[in-house]
C-alpha cells in the first residue's frame, strides 16, 4: 500500500488518484477525471484518496469504461467559454452513443451498478435512458425476454392484470 | 480507510455470471422507469410482480400525465379524488382512443336522462410543433334543458381567439381533448391527436383543423381548430358531435354517446392509424349517402317535372281539341 501511494503522489501537474478495481487493476487518473464521481470527490474533499481508492464492487472491465468516459468528459465540466466546444459536445455524443449502443445486457446492467455508487450522474442518466430505450415499445411478453425476466404472476393475476392494462399493447 | 464498503451487488464474481435487471437497486429502476412513455410504463408493469410494484408509482404518472396535458393540473377531483390508484386510473382511461365498434351499444339501450353525467370538464391542450400554445379547462353544465335540446358543443375557445407567438402550420398543430365526467371520475379522449383532415376556406382566409373521433353507433366527435394561419391566429376550437349525414346531434343523444364511450373498452396501441381509416370510412360514408340523396332527390324532381309538364300538355291538347 505503502508502494502504491508513492506511486501515487505525482507532484506537479493535477494530482493524481489511483483506483483499484475489484480484481486488483489499477487506473491513474487526475483529480478532475476522478472527481466526476460524486463519491470520490466527497473523498477528496474528505482527504482519504492517498492510499488509492478500493472499489470492491466493480470490475476491472467496468472501471476501463467509467475511467475512459470520465477522461473524455473531463472537459466539458471545466472547459466552458471555449469556442471549438460545438464539435467537441457532437465527439461527445457520438463516444456516448457508442459506449452503450454495443453493451450486452449484463455488462450494460454493472455499468449502471458502478455508475450508481460512484454517483456519476450523466453516465447514470445516459445509461439509463438506454435501459428505457430498450424497454419502450414492447408487449410484456418481448420485456420478458429482452430482460430474462420470469413471470411470477398466477395465471389470474396475470389476467386481470393484462385486462387493465390491455390498451398499452394489445393492436 | 481506504476500503469502500460494498452494497450487496455481487461485484466479485469476475463477470462471468450475468448480472440481471433485477439486481438493479429499486431506487435505479425507478430512474429507467421515469423515462418511459405511458404505454411502455404499463407493459412494463405486466411483466412480473416486482415491476409491477414499481410501475404504478403515482408521481411518476402524474409526471406523464402533466407532461401531456398541462391543463390537467388545474383539474380538480383528479388523483386527489381517485384515492391511491388517480393518475394511472386517469392515463388509462384518458390517453387510448375509444373503442369505435357498432358494438359498443350507444344508441341501443337509450340512457334515461338522470343517468347523463350532469356536468362535463373539458382538458383542453393544443400543442404546435411540440410547443403547448394553448391550455384550457372548461366545465360544461350538461344538465340544462338548453344544452340537451340544442346541438351538441362545447367551446374551449370562443370568438375572443389568441395569437401565437409564430405564424401557424395547421397540419403540425396537435390537439388533445380530455371530456371528464366530474362525479364518476371516467374520462376519455375526444381528440385524434393530430389532424385527420385540414379545410382551408379560400373566401375568410381561415383553416379548420379536425380531430375527429369515432364513437359508437356511427356518431363522431369532431373536434375543430379554426385558425389564421398567416398571422398565428387561433380563432375557435370547439368541440362537437356529428351523424353519418353530417348534421348535428342533440345534447342529450351526444352526451349518451360519450358516456357510453366513457364507459366502453379503450383501444390498442395500434388505434392512431386505425382512427385515421375509421375517420375516411366515416367521411366515405357520408358522401356517399349525400349522393345517393342527391340521386333521390334528382329522381323525385325528374318524375315531378314529368307530371308537370305531361299536365301542360294535356291542358294545350284540351284548349286545342275543344
Amino acid at each position: 500500500m505503502a508502494a502504491a501511494a508513492a506511486e501515487a503522489t505525482i507532484d506537479g501537474g493535477g494530482k493524481m488518484i489511483i483506483l483499484i478495481s475489484a480484481d486488483g487493476k489499477r487506473f491513474e487518473v487526475t483529480e478532475a477525471v476522478a472527481s466526476q464521481s460524486q463519491l470520490i470527490s466527497n473523498m477528496i474533499e474528505d482527504d482519504c484518496t492517498e492510499n488509492g481508492v478500493r472499489l470492491p464492487n466493480v470490475d476491472g472491465d467496468i472501471l476501463t469504461m467509467v475511467v475512459d468516459y470520465c477522461n473524455m468528459h473531463a472537459g466539458d465540466a471545466a472547459a466552458d467559454g471555449d469556442t471549438t466546444k460545438a464539435s467537441s459536445t457532437e465527439e461527445l455524443k457520438k463516444f456516448d452513443a457508442e459506449l452503450v449502443q454495443a453493451l450486452e445486457n449484463p455488462v450494460l446492467f454493472k455499468l449502471i451498478l458502478a455508475a450508481n455508487f460512484l454517483n456519476i450522474k450523466s453516465l447514470l442518466d445516459m445509461t439509463c435512458q438506454r435501459v428505457a430505450d430498450m424497454m419502450s415499445g414492447k408487449t410484456p411478453e418481448q420485456m420478458r425476454e429482452t430482460f430474462s425476466i420470469e413471470n411470477d404472476f398466477t395465471p389470474e393475476e396475470e389476467a386481470a392484470i393484462r385486462q387493465e392494462n390491455a390498451w398499452a399493447f394489445d393492436d | 480507510m481506504d476500503e469502500l464498503r460494498a452494497p450487496a451487488c455481487g461485484g466479485g464474481d469476475g463477470g462471468g455470471v450475468g448480472t440481471v435487471i433485477e439486481d438493479l437497486p429499486t431506487d435505479v429502476l425507478a430512474l429507467v422507469l421515469r423515462r418511459l412513455d405511458g404505454a411502455s410504463l404499463a407493459a412494463v408493469g405486466c411483466a412480473c410482480s416486482s415491476f409491477r410494484e414499481l410501475a404504478v408509482d403515482q408521481e411518476t404518472w402524474r409526471g406523464l400525465c402533466l407532461a401531456l396535458w398541462p391543463s390537467v393540473r388545474d383539474v380538480l377531483g383528479c388523483g386527489g379524488g381517485g384515492g391511491g390508484d388517480g393518475y394511472r386510473a386517469f392515463f388509462a382511461d384518458a390517453f387510448p382512443f375509444p373503442e369505435a365498434a357498432a358494438a359498443v351499444a350507444s344508441a341501443a339501450p337509450a340512457p334515461v336522462p338522470g343517468s347523463l353525467p350532469s356536468r362535463l370538464v373539458s382538458a383542453v391542450d393544443l400543442h404546435h410543433g411540440g410547443v403547448c400554445i394553448m391550455s384550457r379547462v372548461v366545465e360544461t353544465d350538461t344538465s340544462s334543458a338548453w344544452f340537451l335540446g340544442s346541438p351538441f358543443r362545447v367551446d374551449a375557445l370562443v370568438q375572443e381567439g389568441f395569437s401565437a407567438p409564430s405564424p401557424i402550420t395547421p397540419s403540425s398543430l396537435t390537439l388533445s381533448w380530455i371530456l371528464i365526467d366530474p362525479a364518476s371520475g371516467r374520462a376519455m379522449n375526444a381528440s385524434s391527436r393530430r389532424p385527420v383532415a385540414v379545410d382551408r376556406k379560400w373566401l375568410t382566409g381561415e383553416t379548420v383543423a379536425r380531430f375527429t373521433v369515432m364513437l359508437g353507433g356511427g356518431v363522431a366527435l369532431d373536434a375543430a381548430v379554426t385558425c389564421d394561419d398567416r398571422y398565428g391566429h387561433v380563432r375557435e376550437v370547439s368541440l362537437c358531435v356529428e351523424d353519418g349525414e353530417g348534421g348535428g346531434v342533440s345534447g342529450q343523444d351526444g352526451l349518451g354517446a360519450v358516456a357510453a364511450a366513457m364507459a366502453g373498452a379503450r383501444r390498442g396501441k395500434g388505434a392512431e392509424a386505425a382512427a385515421r381509416q375509421r375517420y375516411e370510412e366515416f367521411v366515405k360514408g357520408k358522401r356517399a349517402r349525400k349522393e345517393w340523396k342527391a340521386r333521390r332527390e334528382g329522381i323525385v324532381d325528374l318524375c315531378c317535372s314529368g307530371v308537370g309538364a305531361a299536365a301542360f300538355v294535356g291542358f294545350l291538347v284540351m284548349l286545342t281539341f275543344r
